[in-house]
């Protein structure tokens, strides 16, 4: 069972209280764009398995978007934070290195 | 025959498991359940109901609502209730104001005149949920069982309130006194969560975590 806190309303949410939304982060491509970065824009996921982040609503509770860092091989929930971010803030990557040393970081 | 017994296997296969609703009591009690203990589902009369949006935190229309139904914006997931009206927090830009039976009129008049110049929404909800009361000793352990919420004393008292889900829907929990929970869903499934309140008073009762 996955629990995670809502950043914006602070209830420890359990799994069936949460609508997923995929992965966290990603950056949209423009008219302008090329058709590669479209098209990974469109359909290219991460699928680690390990540390990932992703992006969750509270869907019964506050209705909220947020985002998560969590490792999908032990559930292990690292932490949450507000969905106005454009990548990962620094307290989020310290608390995944202590708790990972040998993490590459975010998969490009 | 009760309809119930195992239908025969045949040979050299594995006999499938079937859901024998044993845990199910009779309306009486029924062998094996401890009975209901007192613990009570009501409808109770819908109460006035108001939706306020806005950046509810700020100043202008923090005070606007103190002066206009005299309650303080309360902090995330709590109700403040004053004088038969309380304040409830939605999410970080909605409060639910709960006026008696019929105030909601006279409430959002007040309102909009003190957040004359704001830019917030007032919306008159009344119609849109239906109140439930929970009072009995089990009454912790009955929502407890469909409700994904540490309900502990510890963890949910009076001045709580939590919206989450019920079985597969949406609804509010507070307690206006101990040992007695409201609960708000929305009128159209309203039918669906009177009957698995009362199923679920029927049955056994396990705990609230």
């Amino acid at each position: 069972m996955l629990i995670l806190t809502c950043p914006c309303c602070g209830a420890e949410a359990d799994e069936t209280e949460l609508a997923s939304g995929g992965e966290a982060h990603i950056q949209r491509q423009g008219p302008e764009s090329t058709d590669a970065a479209f098209e990974a824009y469109l359909f290219q996921r991460k699928n680690p398995s390990g540390v990932h982040f992703e992006r969750w609503r509270h869907a019964f509770g506050c209705g909220k978007w947020f985002h998560a860092a969590r490792c999908t091989r032990t559930l292990e929930v690292f932490g949450t934070y507000t969905a106005q971010s454009l990548k990962p803030p620094k307290w989020i990557l310290d608390r995944i290195r202590k708790r990972r040393p040998d993490w590459a970081g975010p998969l490009p | 025959m009760t309809g119930l017994e195992p239908e025969p296997v045949p040979e050299g296969e594995v006999p499938r498991q079937r859901f024998v609703p044993e845990s199910l009591p009779a309306p009486d009690g029924g062998p094996g359940t401890k009975p209901n203990s007192g613990t009570s589902v009501m409808r109770v009369a819908t109460p006035g109901m108001i939706t306020l949006r806005g950046r509810i935190r700020s100043e202008p229309i923090a005070s606007a609502v103190r002066k206009a139904i005299g309650i303080d914006i309360p902090e995330p997931r709590r109700i403040l209730s004053v004088d038969g009206r309380s304040l409830a927090w939605m999410s970080p830009d909605e409060l639910l104001i709960l006026t008696p039976l019929g105030g909601s009129g006279s409430t959002i008049a007040a309102l909009s005149s003190a957040l004359e110049g704001q830019y917030a929404l007032l919306a008159d909800v009344s119609d849109a949920r239906l109140c439930f009361r929970i009072a009995g000793p089990s009454s912790r352990e009955l929502i407890a069982k469909g409700c994904p919420v540490d309900l502990s004393p510890e963890a949910f008292s009076p001045g709580d309130f939590r919206r989450s889900r019920l079985g597969q829907v949406p609804v509010a929990l507070w307690m206006p006194d101990p040992g007695q929970f409201m609960l708000l869903c929305f009128r159209s499934v309203s039918d669906f969560v009177e009957h698995w309140l009362q199923n679920a008073a029927q049955g056994e009762f396990s705990g609230y975590l």
